[in-house]
């Protein structure tokens, strides 16, 4: 026998003294009666019903994986139907490695967002992170040098106007992403900033999206008309989903 | 007598009669477990509800080979932090404590209350860590594997807080009980 194993079996040996010495120290009491409590319950998942109910039962690789495989199917329709102008000028290693790093932020917020009740509590630290990481990441990739010149962003009301297209453009395709995530979710648990991940992931979408549609490489469009899509929409999560009351 | 386990998979395969079974194994333990830490009653039994909702919700991730004591556990555990997140308090110490097998008139409700104060001013004088640890092995009668795997923990790490909590918390009832004899007698 090991020291160490030799010292858990001494703690395990004392844990159970104290337990006796405890429970010695406290009485006991009878069982409460629970048919109220069966028929609320069995009336409840009476209600969990239709679509919606269907959605949430889903193994949750499968919520995960609908949600980014809805986050594809934008993006690939955006670059089908609408690709952008310079599409055959833009670097693609650049293009690649923006495209798989925006996706990969989106499934951790994904995951981050579905995580399933059943697993032990995750830490805080690591959700903030992921929130601040994700809102972070396109305007630090707005700021990057592109090695590639596309169009003018213009100038004046001009440029607003690009930047607001490009919002209502992102925010219209990402935003499927968000009632998806949002309504595939279990319960609204680990506080309104978890659930501003679902924001995330869809201004994310919105930024794949725009990352194969737009051709304007200008940094001050790509913070006021792309990067800025994901505060928009986390915003929106936050405030739709913030807890008002019950957990549920 | 079917295994907690076999019972689950046949409600996944949609014999809702097994979740009446399993209501009927594992109510009485959330029910203590909520109560023993909420003061609101409502919400206690709501939690307790909002549990087996998630467990018919999350039915579809319970996966074969898996013990489901500790998968339905987690999921009462986390709507409770959950609630006392929202609440932005730290759990309170048992309000009541109710080990089964137990004989419902041996002590006087005065009595009574007065062991639930002493208990849960034992209980509130832990730090939160030791303090769960001690709440799901002695009052929810968890084993510290599945204590472990609640916390997302080491089964060593829950073993030393038990231990630490244990010896802290005799010491407080102890203490309690040198100050208020006449409190214990029956």
């Amino acid at each position: 026998m090991t020291a160490k194993h030799s010292t858990h079996m001494s703690v395990e040996a004392d844990v159970e003294t104290e337990l006796v010495a405890c429970k010695e120290l406290v009485p006991e009491e009878p069982a409460p009666d629970l048919r109220p409590l069966q028929a609320r319950v069995k009336n409840l998942l009476a209600e969990e019903r239709g679509l919606i109910a269907s959605l949430r039962s889903l193994p949750t690789h499968q919520r995960v994986s609908l949600v980014l495989a809805l986050s594809v199917l934008v993006t690939v329709g955006a670059l089908l139907l609408t690709p952008r102008g310079d599409l055959a000028a833009y670097p693609a290693a650049r293009m690649a490695i923006t495209l798989a790093i925006l996706f990969t932020v989106t499934a951790f917020a994904s995951w981050r967002l579905l995580r399933p009740l059943h697993l032990p509590p995750p830490r805080r630290a690591g959700s903030t992170v992921l929130l601040v990481g994700g809102m972070l990441m396109p305007f630090v990739m707005s700021v990057l040098p592109l090695g590639h010149i596309g169009h003018p962003p213009g100038l004046g009301a001009e440029f607003v106007f690009g930047c607001m297209r490009c919002l209502l453009f992102g925010g219209a395709l990402g935003l499927p992403v968000l009632i998806l995530a949002l309504t595939m979710r279990r319960a609204a648990v680990d506080g309104a900033a978890v659930a501003a991940l679902a924001g995330v992931a869809a201004g994310l979408t919105g930024n794949l999206v725009l990352q194969v549609h737009c051709p304007i490489t200008d940094q001050a469009h790509l913070l006021g008309g792309h990067a800025l899509l994901l505060v928009v929409l986390a915003a929106a999560a936050w405030l739709w989903r913030r807890p008002r009351g019950a957990v549920s | 007598m079917k295994s907690d386990e076999e019972l689950m998979t046949a409600y996944v395969a949609g014999d809702e009669a097994a979740f009446a079974e399993l209501f009927g194994r594992y109510a009485p333990l959330l029910v203590r477990m909520m109560r023993r830490q909420i003061r609101i009653e409502d919400d206690a039994v709501e939690l307790v509800q909002q549990t087996f909702l998630q467990v018919h919700r999350a039915r579809l991730d319970f996966e074969e080979g898996r013990r489901l004591r500790p998968w339905l556990m987690t999921i009462a555990f986390n709507l409770k932090r959950e609630y006392f997140r929202r609440r932005k308090r730290r759990p309170e110490a048992p309000l009541e404590f109710e080990p089964p097998g137990s004989d419902p008139g041996r002590r006087h409700p005065v009595e009574r209350r007065a062991d639930i104060q002493r208990i849960r001013a034992a209980l509130e004088t832990l730090p939160d860590g030791q303090r769960d640890v001690i709440v799901m092995h002695w009052f929810d009668e968890l084993s510290f594997p599945e204590v472990a795997e609640i916390l997302g923990l080491t089964v060593s790490a829950v073993k030393v807080r038990a231990h630490r909590g244990y010896q802290a918390l005799r010491k407080a009832l102890e203490a309690m009980d040198a100050v208020t004899p006449n409190d214990r007698e029956t």
